[in-house]
């Protein structure tokens, strides 16, 4: 009975208000005199899976790097969830795979040393620290840290073997493995990291590396010119938009599985792919207007994708994008690709709809079914079969509607398309579709919608969407979702976002912005 | 020359290993080894087909069960025990962080997904006694964090982990059956010369002595805020230092591990994960048999799995297990599929049981004598009720575990809320395996150890050649 009668309140307490970031799980600032200095915490940042597989590769000049799993890393993640400290496991692996890179390299490439050699090959050896271990370790050497590493090379047999260990060493060292950012006002090695590895994903490249030897990213002007440089680059380009895929987790519909044998391997990895070329194409060909993110009425289909949306494939193979009427498409949301994977084994789903909407679109974290909520509905769910009359049901009965009154309506406007991501009309059973709703979540996001295309001009008019965009760039270079004190990290992205908001522009001032480059609680 | 004289006698040559000599000299000289594995099946059970018919020396197992029915004198079914999450929740994350804690969960992972991924309060019991015992915390590997599945579709951390090295320190199954070898038996070189061995060990030890040096000198660089991630890194390089003394010594023995076509890309569908199952359990048994570790958890699929299955009976349909659960449990359409799937996760298990009971142990009887398994799962059942966990104990005859058993630990009143803890259950595990507990969890999730798991005392002889098996009986 206690327990019950907490339920109510918990679930109040559950859907308003924004993420709950417990703040002893976040190092946070230190509390005093300096709190109320608003940055993240002097730190270290363990390189992520995908982070220290992309370090190796680039730093070795290797086709692919290793992909760590003691750890628990995601290379899909947005946020890297890998365990915060080294266990004994990750100490091993590090460890296996330090040494199994270090066996791979072409010494004579990597480590040259040329018949006419006037130190020797232990001279050799010395150059090779000097060249290759700065940049490993994204920092000058230090006093003593040569010689230390020549009495690895020292233990080695012969000068390929002595390199070999070196190379060893620096890629488990502490050094390599964490990101340092220590200095209340980050040195220019620490920013050049930083910029680096939210925007080529992994260390500096040559000219970022030279740039902050010449020390030019202590000011907004130096970084933001190193930004706009590599906001030109492919490889960039290219990790960008895998920044706004990995975010909306557009790749799940590869995972996803349908009963409907229509939905093939084929037609997902074509939907996937549809998906990258749209945000790739709405990025860097259309001036990344989040606008046309969320509006576009473009889907890029090839010949699976345009057969199952019944449009023309294209004539010259591969994919084309194919525009569609304002009802039927618009924008992300409206994907194929993710109403597909956002849907049921055999049916649509209003709940992972609205929630993707909720959490993805809106920074909003949705809480679980308080206990014994399931239980106690399963007798009443298991009379309904439509997902509008689960929907009426959850909605309508405490405590359920506390929350599902909040998202569900979002999934309720998208039921104008199929769990394959079809758009529909008309219901299995030849009912008509009804995807009308009056939304009104907040005061800048209200409005009467008819169907998913509606909801998405709906929302990309809302500041409450752009906000999130804002907010989600600057967590994902911070590297995990900011708790509402570190607000002044998204404020501080000069202006604030409007509506039509340019990606590629929020993306570089993220990157170069100025409250990045301080840290509270310095030693 | 069996297998631990063998090592033995290269261990009194070697120099350096007088810890280890120690510890290796005196489980050969009778004191058996002991070892802890948790295998983990997820979406809890149908309590129906669960339960034994009958009571009394004539039980039989459920339909669920009657996998382990070969092994039933090494079996001992405990029901009856109630997981206590605290926060007033009761879902798959919760009962997963709590079962193998033995805490209340914390609050949620700060990330953008579902705010069920909750964080835990301490470190799982299985990593409680692979640090503190004595008996078990002497191999090379601590312990193992094996797995068949990660489902995509599951973004929580807290459903795919058993073992939690402190809070909010998760350490993630190994799914790769290649991977997994190569981490444990991958520098195992049988016949070689020590004199070889030592020179790269020396070597290997000039790369970690640097590795040292650099943690030493961030540390004095760090806020102190962070010093205790790298105490934690630097206390894993202590344990890769005595891993690679031990793999070393191993290595000079005949003991390496099995060959195999090792899979290495994840499952795609339930055969597979069978397959890769299959696969850990050759390695978690070759492991044992070079007393590489002592703890292994193994993850058949993370909790909430939708993993599909069909097939298994004529006629039975594709089903997501996860979503069905949610389903009618009442319903025959759903309870027999479901039913299905879990005596398919038990059939696997039992084939895991069965090689460790016929596969002899170095000090005399067999793998499964030295060892204690517990088969669990995060819910009772897939309407997330913690009140009746369906949990089975297997072998541990040497430990003196009461097998060929099913107790009920119920309230004898029926009062499903009054039943004992799961975490009595592991009071009463872990001061076998050598951690006396007094306490595991907040004040009302345990009352003490469970009576009459375990015999008093364990006779010499008694478990391997000619154990008779007991009746089954209730208590």
């Amino acid at each position: 009975v206690r327990r019950l009668s907490l339920v109510p309140v918990a679930a109040l307490i559950a859907c308003v208000g924004d993420i709950r970031v417990p703040t002893e799980q976040t190092n946070p600032p230190p509390k005093g005199p300096s709190a109320a200095a608003c940055g993240l915490p002097s730190r270290l940042v363990r390189l992520s899976t995908r982070h220290y597989r992309n370090a190796v590769r680039d730093l070795l000049g290797l086709a692919d790097g290793p992909l760590l799993t003691a750890g628990g890393g995601d290379v899909t993640a947005f946020f890297p969830l890998d365990a915060p400290s080294v266990s004994d496991a990750m100490a091993l692996e590090y460890n296996d795979v330090a040494d199994a890179m270090a066996a791979q390299v072409d010494v004579a490439t990597l480590a040259p040393c040329p018949a006419l050699r006037p130190r020797g090959l232990r001279g050799c050896a010395a150059d090779f620290i000097a060249r290759f271990v700065p940049r490993a370790f994204r920092r000058p050497l230090v006093d003593g840290e040569a010689a230390a590493l020549l009495n690895v090379y020292d233990a080695g047999e012969g000068y390929d073997d002595g390199v070999r260990m070196i190379i060893s060493a620096v890629l488990q060292s502490p050094s390599f493995v964490y990101r340092t950012e220590l200095h209340a006002q980050l040195d220019d090695y620490e920013a050049a990291t930083q910029l680096s590895f939210f925007l080529l994903d992994s260390q500096p490249d040559d000219e970022l590396w030279a740039a902050a030897e010449r020390g030019e990213l202590s000011t907004h002007e130096g970084r933001r010119a190193q930004v706009d440089r590599l906001m030109q680059l492919p490889r960039v380009r290219d990790n960008v938009t895998q920044i706004l895929l990995r975010w909306f987790r557009t790749d799940r519909v590869t995972q996803t599985h349908h009963d409907d044998p229509a939905f093939t391997g084929d037609l997902t990895a074509s939907m996937a792919m549809s998906t990258q070329l749209f945000v790739d194409d709405v990025l860097w060909n259309q001036n990344g207007s989040l606008n046309a993110l969320m509006t576009s009425r473009d889907v890029w289909v090839d010949s699976n994708l345009a057969g199952f949306l019944g449009v023309p494939a294209p004539q010259a193979g591969g994919f084309a994008p194919a525009t569609f009427p304002a009802d039927q498409r618009a924008g992300l949301l409206t994907q194929p690709s993710l109403m597909a994977s956002l849907a049921g084994v055999s049916d649509t789903s209003i709940v992972r709809r609205g929630l993707f909407v909720y959490s993805s679109l809106l920074c909003l974290q949705p809480q679980p079914p308080p206990p014994g909520v399931v239980a106690a509905a399963a007798a009443d769910l298991a009379q309904l079969t439509t997902q509008r009359q689960l929907s009426d049901y959850r909605r309508t009965h405490q405590p359920c509607g506390s929350c599902h009154g909040s998202f569900d309506p979002f999934g309720i406007t998208l039921e104008n398309y199929d769990a394959l991501g079809a758009y529909r009309s008309t219901m299995p059973d030849g009912t008509p579709v009804d995807a009308a709703w009056n939304i009104s979540f907040s005061p800048t996001l209200q409005g009467a919608v008819n169907g998913g295309a509606q909801l998405a001009q709906l929302l990309a008019a809302s500041p409450d969407v752009a906000r999130c965009v804002a907010r989600q760039l600057a967590s994902y270079q911070a590297g995990a979702f900011l708790s509402p004190d570190l607000a002044c990290l998204v404020d501080a992205a000069p202006a604030e976002p409007q509506p039509d908001v340019n990606l590629v522009d929020l993306i570089a001032r993220t990157a170069a912005s100025g409250a990045f480059q301080t840290r509270v609680g310095a030693p | 020359m069996s297998y631990a004289i063998a090592r033995r006698a290269f261990l009194r040559g070697a120099v350096g290993f007088a810890a280890l000599l120690r510890s290796l000299e005196s489980s050969a000289q009778g004191l058996t080894p002991k070892r802890f594995v948790v295998v983990h099946r997820p979406n809890g059970t149908i309590r129906s087909n669960y339960l034994p018919n009958g009571s009394g020396p004539g039980a039989t197992l459920g339909p669920i069960l009657q996998p382990f029915a070969e092994v039933m004198s090494s079996t001992l079914v405990v029901d009856g025990l109630q997981l206590l999450p605290g926060g007033g929740q009761g879902t798959h994350e919760a009962g997963i962080v709590t079962l193998y804690t033995g805490f209340p969960i914390g609050p949620p992972r700060p990330t953008l997904g579902p705010a069920d991924d909750w964080l835990n309060q301490a470190a799982s019991v299985d990593q409680v006694l692979a640090v503190q015992s004595p008996a078990l915390n002497v191999a090379p590997y601590r312990s193992l964090q094996l797995g068949a599945h990660r489902d995509q579709s599951v973004p929580e951390t807290a459903d795919r982990v058993l073992s939690y090295a402190g809070p909010n320190e998760p350490m993630e199954a190994e799914i790769s059956p290649a991977a997994a070898y190569a981490r444990i038996f991958g520098s195992l070189a049988s016949g070689t010369d020590p004199a070889t061995l030592m020179k790269a060990r020396a070597k290997k030890q000039s790369v970690l002595d640097f590795v040292k040096g650099d943690l030493t000198r961030l540390r004095g660089l760090v806020p102190s805020s962070e010093r205790p991630r790298l105490d934690t890194h630097e206390t894993a390089i202590r344990d890769l230092e005595r891993a690679l003394d031990q793999r070393v010594a191993a290595a000079s023995t005949s003991c390496t591990g099995p060959t195999a076509s090792w899979l290495s890309a994840p499952a795609a569908d339930f055969n597979d994960v069978g397959a890769i199952a299959s696969q850990m359990f050759a390695i978690m048994r070759a492991a044992f048999v070079c007393d590489l570790t002592r703890v292994v958890t193994f993850l058949w699929s993370p909790a909430v799995s939708d993993l599909q299955f069909e097939g298994l009976y004529p006629g039975m349909p594709r089903v997501a297990h996860h979503s069905l659960t949610h389903m009618d449990l009442t319903d025959p359409s759903i309870y027999e599929p479901l039913t299905a799937i879990d005596t398919w996760y038990a059939a696997g298990t039992a084939n895991l049981i069965k090689d460790l009971e016929a596969t002899p142990d170095s000090s005399g009887g067999s793998l499964l004598d030295n060892t204690i398994v517990l088969y669990a799962n995060e819910v009772a059942d897939g309407h997330h009720s913690l009140t009746n966990m369906p949990l089975v104990l297997f072998g541990g005859c040497n430990l003196g575990l009461r097998t060929g058993r099913i107790v009920n630990c119920g309230d004898p009143g029926g009062d499903v809320t009054k039943n004992r803890s799961v975490n009595d259950l592991w009071l009463s595990l872990a001061s076998r395996l050598g951690v006396p507990l007094d306490s595991l969890g907040a004040p009302n999730q345990f009352a003490g150890p469970l009576n009459g798991l375990f015999n008093d005392h364990v006779l010499p002889g008694a478990c391997g050649e000619q154990r008779v098996p007991p009746a089954p009986r209730r208590r």
